[in-house]
């Protein structure tokens, strides 16, 4: 494997963490009774 | 009447704090709508928070703070606007709560500051008694003072502070008037003695109220704050959830209904009647009129913006130029970010070696998020259109003229401020239901305001208008692209509309009311304000595009450059892209879902580029970018791409006009956003309920898209405009 290939792995699968964690927080803030959207949604 | 010496004059300027040691003082602030709370929130603590001339812009509550005159820290919550403490809706609920120190997630306030618009001292006046009587110590800001003095009215603000019996501070928030005066009085109110009522009741309805007095004192409530709530709670006949568990009050509000209406006396009125008669007593002995009132230029103003014909042919041509100017204007900036684009990946590209990282970069990220990018000259025209007309004040006459049409549909008037809140986005256009008293009519609204074109859907109506829409002229200065862009907005509303009306006859069956609707007076937008507005929402477009879609764009460049295919060398370079493309995760995903695009005429191209957006809308763009490699060694743009990209199998042309209008459709209608499913949970009662709201907002709504999507390809094909 390549360090190209390796810098790519890490690339990926930190953005794919990013998205992921982002789609649980916006979840979760359908159970927070009084917050906002829960992330930034772009609803300013 | 109360005899109590006034405890400021606005210009007191020896002030001695009387316990400057104390810990950080917390100021809650109220008001009618649209008196400027936020306008003063913001000057006071120096934040942003959104505001708008017309009533429902803060629906929740935000906290910020300042440094006070004595040193000490003041910490201020701006609660949404409200006409009485009689909790009608959930936003005034929160108020009252906050004042009652009843939300546990919240400080009681040390001192309550209440913001009354000067030029209507009556009105505002109900709101000010109500909470001076809660037994907080109150603090009034006289804002609009400006506008009040133009309108021909002299306000005795000592008399006013002796009758009132609390500090009362002239300021005109907007030019930051009266700032100085207002942060002493709030540091000293903390220590003055809490004001008597002000007015008195007939006496044997006093004894009528004294059982219900002591309930609501058994409570935890001050003497004052009981009677006030005691009042309050006959004009409303029912227990707010603030109340709720107190032993044997519901019976005690019906003894005292009973005992009031044995005397003659109507238990819903009597608040209303003996507050507005002493404040009527208070206008006359503190308010005189220089000048006659008469029409003013609002009113002259409203003769043709609020006519019937007029009127909505007046707001017909405003969205008409708001819509051809987000295309017109913004082309030479977008030609300008689309080259800086493609030179920074080029240059990017020649310093990377060739390989996956190379690849990544160029094709993924510059690819992915330029594509996005592209589009902020949009966002930015759009907002400050769509904040020079709140901010002038005509946002309430647009709500005005469409409360005829809500009234057919089923909904109050209320639910438009909430509707055109969705244009923006559909958070806080759910969130802004809450200013809806009756709990079906709220839910119907929330069910229909992701149907309103909110920003996201902005580059995906532009890259297909532009690419596909000719900008040939149909009006003097219109064109077909801006009128393309203006009816896939409305196409949203009156859709939103249909649907709010089958709920409202189904599952959401309940009365009309009537609607109160305050007009504003029309105002000069101030430039600051709307450039701060405009800003904030650039800020958040591009902050989106830094977070969320640069990680969908690198996820979907990964997915479609692996696995890795045996490229045929002596292919052309796009045929090898869509070799390397069919073989990959994203090829393999996009051919699954074909069968369910291809009914609307649409490749496996369009179908994983849908997929992926449902993610967030503009990953549509950026999934587009990424499929056809802009950006990087191929100069064409996205628009030049999807207009000569041949289908690889019939050769024809992949994307026809018909299917970009189909395309546009079913955006307008697919609800593609995790924020706005989660709102809708938690504003629909939260936990199952409110899952089963939003899970049948995401099927009707995908349904609707979908439907109408192959509505127009079928129905276009069978009428001759497939090709």
């Amino acid at each position: 494997m390549n360090t190209q290939l390796i810098v790519v792995a890490l690339i990926v699968a930190s953005a794919l963490f990013f998205v992921a964690r982002r789609a649980w927080r916006a979840l979760a803030a359908a159970r927070k009774p009084k917050s906002g959207c829960g992330s930034d949604c772009g609803c300013g | 009447m109360s005899t109590l010496q006034s405890p400021l004059s606005p210009d007191d300027s020896a002030i001695v704090p009387l316990d400057a040691h104390r810990a950080a003082l917390r100021v809650a602030i109220i008001g009618n709508p649209n008196t400027g709370k936020t306008t003063l929130f913001n000057a006071l603590t120096g934040l942003r928070q959104r505001v708008g001339n017309f009533a429902g812009v803060t629906v929740e509550r935000v906290e910020g703070g300042f440094k006070g005159p004595d040193g000490r820290r003041v910490t201020v919550l701006d609660l949404p606007g409200s006409y009485s403490l009689s909790a009608g809706s959930p936003d005034e609920q929160v108020a009252l709560e906050v004042l009652l120190g009843r939300d546990a997630d919240r400080w009681r306030p040390d001192v309550v500051l209440v913001v009354v618009d000067a030029s209507h001292l009556e009105r505002n006046l109900f709101l000010a008694s109500q909470v001076i009587e809660l037994g907080v110590p109150v603090v009034i800001a006289l804002n609009q003072f400006d506008v009040a003095e133009s309108e021909g009215l002299r306000i005795d603000v000592p008399e006013l502070i002796h009758e009132l019996g609390v500090p009362i501070v002239p300021t005109v928030a907007k030019r930051g008037e009266g700032l100085e005066p207002l942060k002493r009085a709030l540091t000293i109110a903390a220590g003055l003695p809490a004001p008597a009522r002000q007015f008195s009741i007939p006496e044997p309805a006093q004894d009528a109220l004294l059982p219900l007095e002591a309930c609501l004192v058994a409570d935890g409530l001050s003497a004052t704050a009981a009677r006030m709530e005691a009042l309050r709670l006959l004009g409303m006949q029912r227990v707010g959830p603030h109340l709720d568990g107190v032993p044997g009050l519901a019976d005690a509000i019906k003894a005292a209904s009973d005992e009031l209406r044995s005397m003659g006396l109507v238990p819903t009125r009597l608040e209303s009647e003996v507050r507005y008669a002493w404040i009527a007593q208070v206008i006359e002995r503190t308010v005189t009129r220089a000048r006659p009132a008469g029409y003013n230029l609002s009113d002259r103003i409203d003769r043709f913006a609020l006519h019937r014909v007029w009127g909505p042919l007046i707001f017909l041509v405003l969205m008409m130029i708001v819509f051809q100017a987000v295309f017109s204007w913004a082309t030479p900036l977008m030609d300008g970010i689309e080259a800086g684009i493609a030179a920074a990946g080029r240059a990017v590209g020649a310093v990377l070696p060739e390989g996956d990282l190379r690849s990544l970069i160029v094709d993924g990220v510059f690819a992915g998020v330029g594509s996005v990018l592209v589009f902020l000259p949009q966002i930015a025209i759009l907002f400050a259109f769509i904040g020079l007309l709140e901010h002038s004040g005509y946002m309430a006459r647009a709500a005005f003229l469409m409360d005829r049409i809500m009234r057919r549909v089923g909904l109050h008037g209320k639910s438009f401020i909430p509707m055109l809140s969705g244009y923006a986005c559909a958070v806080p256009g759910i969130m802004a239901t809450r200013t809806i008293e009756d709990p079906k009519d709220r839910l119907a609204t929330i069910m229909v305001v992701p149907l309103m074109s909110c920003s996201a859907r902005l580059p995906v109506y532009t890259l297909l208008i532009g690419a596909f829409v000719p900008a040939t002229s149909i009006f003097p200065g219109l064109t077909l692209q801006g009128a393309t862009m203006l009816i896939m907005y409305l196409l949203g509303t009156v859709v939103a509309l249909a649907v709010a009306a089958i709920f409202k006859r189904t599952l959401l069956k309940g009365p009309v009311r009537p609607m109160i609707l305050e007009l504003p007076p029309y105002r000069f937008p101030s430039l600051e304000s709307l450039g701060v507005s405009v800003v904030q929402r650039c800020q958040l477009f591009l902050q989106r595009a830094g977070t969320v879609i640069l990680a969908l764009s690198i996820v979907l460049w990964a997915l479609a450059t692996y696995p890795k295919a045996t490229i045929d060398a002596s292919l052309p370079v796009a045929a090898q892209q869509e070799q390397q493309l069919a073989h990959s995760v994203l090829g393999r995903i996009g051919h699954g879902i074909e069968p369910l695009v291809r009914p609307l005429g649409y490749d496996w191209k369009i179908g994983v580029s849908i997929a992926a957006s449902f993610a967030a809308r503009e990953v549509f763009v950026s999934t587009m970018g990424t499929i056809y490699g802009v950006g990087t060694d191929n100069e064409q743009a996205l628009t030049a791409r999807l207009q000569s990209e041949r289908n690889a199998v019939t050769g024809k042309r992949a994307y026809t006009p018909l299917i970009a209008v189909g395309l546009m459709v079913f955006y307008v209608f697919a609800l593609m956003c995790i924020s706005t499913i989660a709102v809708t949970v938690r504003e629909a009662g939260g936990g199952r309920i409110g899952w089963q709201w939003a899970g049948l907002q995401f099927a009707y709504m995908l349904a609707l898209a979908w439907g109408s999507a192959w509505l127009v390809y079928a129905g276009g094909t069978a009428l001759g405009f497939g090709g």
